[in-house]
């Protein structure tokens, strides 16, 4: 009798398993990059998500106007849009142009609209104009606990994209100014802050943030994000001027499974021995 | 008969409630509180000039380490922390391999307030955008070939953060963007 019972304590080397959550914060951890890399132009100037979208380098034939128009390659490395000021170049506009590469086109302003005022800019005459696709995040990835902080996050960031725009050259800057998030459960949240990963914020993991939700109901759900862009164009060195009207775009969907978190007692790493008692 | 029953009952008992002393984990320890911090700032321009000075002096190490060739970049210490300043470290290291030189320096200026948040936390506090011209530094390794990329901006707006050293009672710089690469 007494013999069975004290076999018991050979148990004593339980170990207590949580389901480890640390690849699912390093997934989404970026390399960060040093001082050095500010000072030798060696670090990547926009921080984009994985799924944005590269556009090509090539272009239309120019003039064709509306939404044929040609979409030019955007360097995420780091291009360089500083307004020329060199007093030997004929035209500011040409060297302009020469410094991004592309084909310049002389800019005309809009139509004058039938009382004579030039009218302004609006979302619509940008349509040529594609940002880049924001991409969604989560942490866990693709799972939560029931009643557990989830984060989310968004990644996109302000970023300036080449084209034509009423047949002149122009480049059309867009900032994400707000994200609309779709928890899939019939909740709905927007906010003007991205968010980001937990590690970012060097909280813990469940941690609530700005963007995190908490599920109530265990489930499969679909996460959807949705960006919204306000816009600016400028022409030929000229400065920023706002564009009418914001841009929605959404996000690949995120699907997830939302669970009850059971503690269990094993007898070692269940990742290491798998079929050990408890796992 | 009943003697050993009692034992096996408090055995079991005993068991039970050495099992359950293993329930904490630190993996569920929730961080210390710091909900009592607030930062000595009293309003933002007090935290806009602190973050300057911070900056200044950030700057001020980078461009000496530089001028060393990379030499003991551990001094970063004294001005940035976390993620970052190990980022930053490796890449003085590597410069200092490659026999880095370093001549010229950088320019800051027109320093912006986004952010100051002086209670809770003393992870990222204020956040800045500035304008940074690094067009004067220029970096080459020990054959004299240039380490500068060929499509450096001369001046791009960094969005710069800080987190507060209670310790020290001075801002440490936590994070460096490119806000905005080729314009100020």
């Amino acid at each position: 009798m007494l013999r069975t019972l004290l076999s018991i304590p050979v148990l004593g080397l339980l170990v207590m398993l949580l389901v480890s959550t640390e690849a699912s914060s390093a997934v989404a951890d970026e390399p960060t990059c040093g001082a050095l890399s500010y000072y030798d132009g060696s670090c990547p100037t926009y921080d984009v998500g994985e799924d944005s979208i590269e556009l090509g380098a090539s272009s239309e034939v120019p003039g064709t106007g509306g939404s044929s128009g040609g979409s030019y390659g955007y360097d995420t490395g780091g291009a360089a849009y500083s307004p020329v000021e060199d007093p030997a170049l004929d035209s500011v506009e040409e060297a302009w142009c020469d410094i991004q590469r592309i084909e310049c086109v002389p800019w005309t302003p809009p139509a004058d609209d039938a009382d004579g005022k030039t009218g302004p800019i609006t979302i619509s005459d940008i349509a040529s104009f594609r940002p880049q696709a924001p991409a969604a995040g989560m942490q866990p990835n693709q799972w939560m606990i029931v009643g557990l902080d989830t984060n989310f996050y968004a990644t996109t960031s302000a970023h300036v994209v080449d084209g034509i725009l009423f047949g002149g050259t122009a480049q059309v800057r867009f900032t994400p100014i707000a994200y609309n998030w779709d928890y899939g459960d019939g909740s709905t949240s927007t906010t003007s802050n991205p968010g980001r990963t937990w590690a970012k914020y060097r909280i813990t993991e469940f941690d609530p943030t700005p963007t995190s939700y908490v599920y109530q109901e265990p489930g499969n759900y679909t996460i959807t994000l949705a960006v919204t862009y306000a816009a600016e164009y400028r022409v030929a060195g000229s400065s920023w001027q706002n564009v009418v009207g914001t841009l929605t775009i959404v996000a690949p969907p995120l699907t997830a499974t939302a669970g009850h978190a059971t503690t269990v007692l094993v007898d070692q790493d269940c990742i290491a021995n798998p079929t050990g008692i408890g796992c | 008969m009943r003697q050993p029953n009692l034992l096996r009952l408090s055995i079991g008992a005993l068991l039970l409630a050495s099992l359950s002393g293993c329930v904490p984990s630190d993996a569920t320890t929730p961080p210390a509180p710091t909900s009592t911090f607030v930062a000595p700032y009293a309003t933002d321009e007090e935290a806009l000039a602190a973050a300057e000075e911070a900056y200044a002096e950030y700057t001020r190490v980078v461009g000496e380490i530089l001028q060393d060739g990379g030499a003991n970049p551990t001094r970063l210490e004294s001005v940035a922390v976390g993620a970052f300043l190990d980022a930053s470290v490796d890449g003085l290291e590597e410069f200092a391999a490659k026999g880095g030189q370093a001549s010229g320096d950088v320019r800051n200026n027109a320093f912006e307030l986004q952010r100051y948040s002086p209670r809770g936390s003393t992870a990222e506090v204020i956040t800045v955008y500035l304008c940074s011209n690094v067009s004067g530094l220029d970096l080459t390794d020990q054959d004299g070939n240039s380490l500068v990329s060929d499509d450096r901006p001369d001046e791009s707006t960094m969005q710069v953060t800080f987190d507060f050293s209670v310790e020290r009672q001075l801002l440490l710089v936590s994070d460096v963007e490119v806000w905005s690469a080729g314009e100020c």
